[in-house]
């Protein structure tokens, strides 16, 4: 039975046509994938369907939901709707909640809202619905607040929200893309079975079709508020009919090619870190009991070779951040000793450590939040150059602004432009330029594709392994997706609970992990191939 | 560096902001008002003519006359020089000393953080009009002390604003990116910090700036302000506190411009803010 059915759909925002002549339904007990890259116009698809859209967003076409016309729908129907018929998971689970409210409070507020039942029954419903999504209320009372939970509790809680009355319709826009691969598992699965029982149906956005080909029995792809291929998921995969769903399922799948070597022997190491700990003071139970100190890292000992692009992969919360902030001179350690270049850096000043910057530098995840915003693009491309012995003049300045840009395929004209003028990928674009600018020898690199879309993740790779054999440097690459890792890196290392726990080749580590971490990070990594090969399998 | 036409333009957009543009042009008939008085106004503010006292607007008084027959425009117009340099000065004061106070908090944390704040607190506990009353009872009624006693009560709201702008910009990934390119505490405050949070400062300041006027308004009107003869708004208000019932003119005049030049300074902050942000510039 077709529980929701979208009939050539538009949305006309200002002058722009963000959205053509949408179709789109989806089946009780469907899963129906929807994916596109930022800006495609999933999220608007969504908006469209609870009637949230902004102001100023005109939207034509048809909505049906469960034999109601959406678009005619006043908005009083349209509140006893949503959340009752229709429930919907945002991406990011630390602002979905409000902070100054227990999850109990919240997950009973929709029951009682829509239902009138007592606070009694509310709160038994909520109990029940908090320990279906795997937070029993053994351990998480119901007087716990978001701020006590980890991302992947909080977005079961959130899904807990949604589904806390039996909504015939599931709406969860990019659900997993905040968390690391693990969690992403959890609450694919925990999704899947919520429409197994209870035969909802869920439409479930996301931009990476590797997330989604394991779950979704439907996908319809979305390009520019177009819809570009939709269908069954075995047969969208496997034909790739529309070049575009190709194109997203190369991106998907994309390992750049290298040029270095992919192993060289050990020689005179570039960074070596031996025993490194780093352990934060926690609170006192009481006043007479001691700090219980939390140990975020924990005697790890490495070392990289000059021009090798290593892997630290592990969960969120694991330490990996910590490590690379001490490596970069960020954070003191409290034990232990780093060597850069044979000279021993984690006791040096900010003076001392000048000539060692210079050669160390870092890109982080986000695109947005990793420039002054307040600065145009040759200013902070150009920032690193403060770490020159001697200050260049403004004509060398900008020819080395020039070149860094061009390494990375900013054309040096947009240096006059602001970081919000550019696009997630270009800006991290600008990030690399900034980084290699001082022609390091090392990079660090938190997270620094996780945030981007395939498509583009995939252009990144490209840039980092281009940078990595054009220039030789040196990469210690963050991340806790492993198909990532196995693009651009020689070597990883696995790490858990502030310890490394395995250590080797790439292909080595991802194909037979032998450490507990490393096997859960391997299987719960989304891989087209895998989710492909399973499909063909079950059906003969 | 900023070419001629670059300014022009952003003086356009700037324009095409109505707040900003309706805010400019009341700040602006104030400023002119008090900078006229230097030169020139209808009657000179120290003629007292009693037999033409109390008289409503008409064409040889515009805005009437007081209980000494003094010209009410003219004291308007003189008074405003008061009122904006009392207000003035105490905005400097307040931003000049809270907010490196605060900046200097927000990076070093941990004890000097504690101190700084709990001291902020302190003055901050004391309103201006008792701090006000404190200075003169020590030092004499006078515009320079109501200046001084308003400087200090805007201290800690600059060194607060500052503060809290500066803990949240502190861990944003360019900071870090700055400090790996290593920039230290002072020089990341000036480049990264202090330009991320001039549009707060600048709302903050126009704030302070009516409140500073509403302020010497209130020292005035108290006793505590400029000293007669000079005129000031404050004392105009108190003065016709006994007349209101035979001369309303007395009164709602000085009032209006309180109101006037409080109301057109929080439109000109207003649109000063989003003038100034370049991600609310559209892109044409």
């Amino acid at each position: 039975m077709t529980l929701l059915e979208v009939r050539k759909l538009s949305l006309r925002i200002g002058p722009v046509e963000t959205l053509k002549g949408i179709d789109l339904a989806v089946n009780a007990g469907e899963i129906r994938a929807l994916v596109g890259e930022s800006g495609s116009g999933k999220s608007l698809t969504a908006l469209s369907i609870m009637k949230l859209l902004p102001a100023g967003a005109v939207p034509a076409g048809q909505i049906h939901f469960n034999g109601r016309d959406i678009m005619a729908a006043s908005e009083a129907e349209m509140c006893g709707l949503r959340g009752n018929d229709i429930g919907m998971v945002f991406q990011e689970p630390m602002t979905a909640l409000n902070p100054v409210k227990t999850i109990g409070e919240q997950v009973s507020e929709g029951i009682r809202l829509h239902t009138g039942a007592s606070r009694a029954i509310a709160e038994e419903r909520t109990r029940r619905i908090l320990d279906r999504v795997g937070l029993p209320s053994s351990k998480f009372p119901l007087d716990r607040y978001p701020h006590e939970l980890s991302g992947g509790q909080r977005q079961r809680v959130v899904i807990a929200i949604a589904c806390a009355l039996k909504p015939k319709l599931l709406i969860a826009d990019e659900p997993t893309t905040a968390l690391d691969v693990v969690l992403q598992a959890q609450i694919l699965d925990l999704l899947q079975s919520l429409v197994d029982e209870e035969k909802m149906g869920l439409l479930l956005i996301s931009h990476d079709l590797a997330v989604v080909a394991d779950i979704a029995h439907s996908i319809t792809v979305l390009r520019h508020g177009e819809v570009m291929d939709s269908g069954d998921t075995t047969r969208i995969l496997t034909e790739q009919t529309h070049p575009y769903t190709r194109q997203l399922a190369q991106a998907s799948m994309h390992i750049p090619e290298r040029t270095t070597p992919r192993y060289r022997p050990p020689h005179d190491a570039l960074l070596s870190v031996r025993n490194l700990g780093r352990s934060y003071r926690g609170q006192r139970a009481g006043l007479f009991s001691r700090h219980e100190d939390t140990r975020a890292v924990d005697d790890v000992s490495f070392d990289l070779q000059p021009g090798q692009s290593m892997a630290l992969v592990g969960r969120s919360g694991c330490g990996k951040s910590t490590l690379a902030r001490m490596i970069l001179a960020l954070d003191k350690p409290s034990r232990g000793e780093i060597r850069f270049s044979s000279q021993r850096i984690d006791q040096l000043d900010e003076i001392a450590l000048r000539p060692i910057r210079q050669n160390m530098q870092v890109v982080f995840q986000d695109p947005y939040g990793s420039f002054n915003p307040r600065h145009k693009a040759e200013r902070l491309v150009s920032e690193p150059l403060y770490l020159l012995d001697r200050p260049l003049s403004a004509a060398e300045k900008r020819e080395r602004v020039d070149r860094s840009l061009e390494r990375v395929g900013i054309a040096p004209k947009d240096r006059g432009k602001y970081p919000h003028e550019f696009s997630g990928g270009q800006r991290q674009r600008l990030a690399i330029a900034r980084a290699i600018i001082t022609e390091p020898k090392l990079i660090v690199a938190d997270e620094p594709v996780s945030a981007l879309d395939v498509s583009i993740r995939a252009q990144i790779l490209d840039l980092f392994a281009d940078l990595n054999g054009r220039l030789g440097i040196a990469y210690l690459f963050i991340t806790h997706n492993l198909s990532v890792a196995r693009a651009v890196t020689d070597t990883v290392m696995v790490m858990a609970d502030g310890q490394i726990v395995e250590h080797g080749r790439t292909e080595d580590v991802l194909r037979h992990p032998q450490s507990e971490a490393g096997r859960a990070l391997v299987e719960a990594s989304p891989d087209l191939h895998k989710a492909l090969a399973r499909r063909i399998g079950e059906q003969g | 560096m900023i070419s001629a036409t670059a300014w022009r333009e952003s003086l356009f957009k700037a324009l095409a902001n109505r707040s900003f543009l309706v805010g400019l042009l009341i700040t602006g008939t104030v400023a002119l008002m008090a900078a006229l008085s230097f030169f020139w106004t209808p009657y000179a503010v120290g003629t007292f003519d009693i037999a033409g006292k109390l008289k409503p607007p008409s064409v040889a008084h515009w805005l009437g006359t007081d209980h000494f027959g003094r010209d009410i425009l003219s004291m308007i117009m003189v008074g405003s020089r008061n009122s904006i340099a009392v207000a003035f000065v105490s905005v400097m004061i307040g931003a000049g000393v809270g907010v490196p106070l605060g900046l200097w908090a927000a990076a070093r944390g941990g004890i000097i953080d504690e101190l700084l704040m709990r001291f902020n607190d302190l003055v901050f506990a004391f309103p201006a009009l008792l701090s006000a009353v404190l200075i003169t009872a020590v030092f004499g009624p006078g515009a320079i002390n109501a200046i001084i006693a308003i400087g200090i009560f805007n201290v800690p709201v600059f060194a607060r604003v500052a503060r809290g702008a500066a803990l949240s910009l502190w861990p944003r990934e360019y900071i870090l990116a700055a400090r790996a390119s290593g920039k230290g505490a002072a020089r990341i405050t000036v480049e990264h910090i202090l330009p991320n949070m001039t549009n707060l400062l600048i709302v903050q300041g126009t704030i302070q700036f009516s409140l500073g006027i509403l302020a010497e308004a209130g020292l005035s009107y108290v006793g505590l302000g400029s000293q007669p003869p000079m005129p000031s708004w404050g004392r105009m208000l108190f003065e016709a506190q006994t007349m209101i019932s035979i001369a309303p003119h007395m009164a709602v005049f000085p009032g209006l411009a309180i109101v006037f030049t409080v109301l057109g300074l929080n439109l000109l902050g207003d649109g000063l803010r989003d003038v100034l942000d370049p991600k609310l510039q559209q892109v044409r």
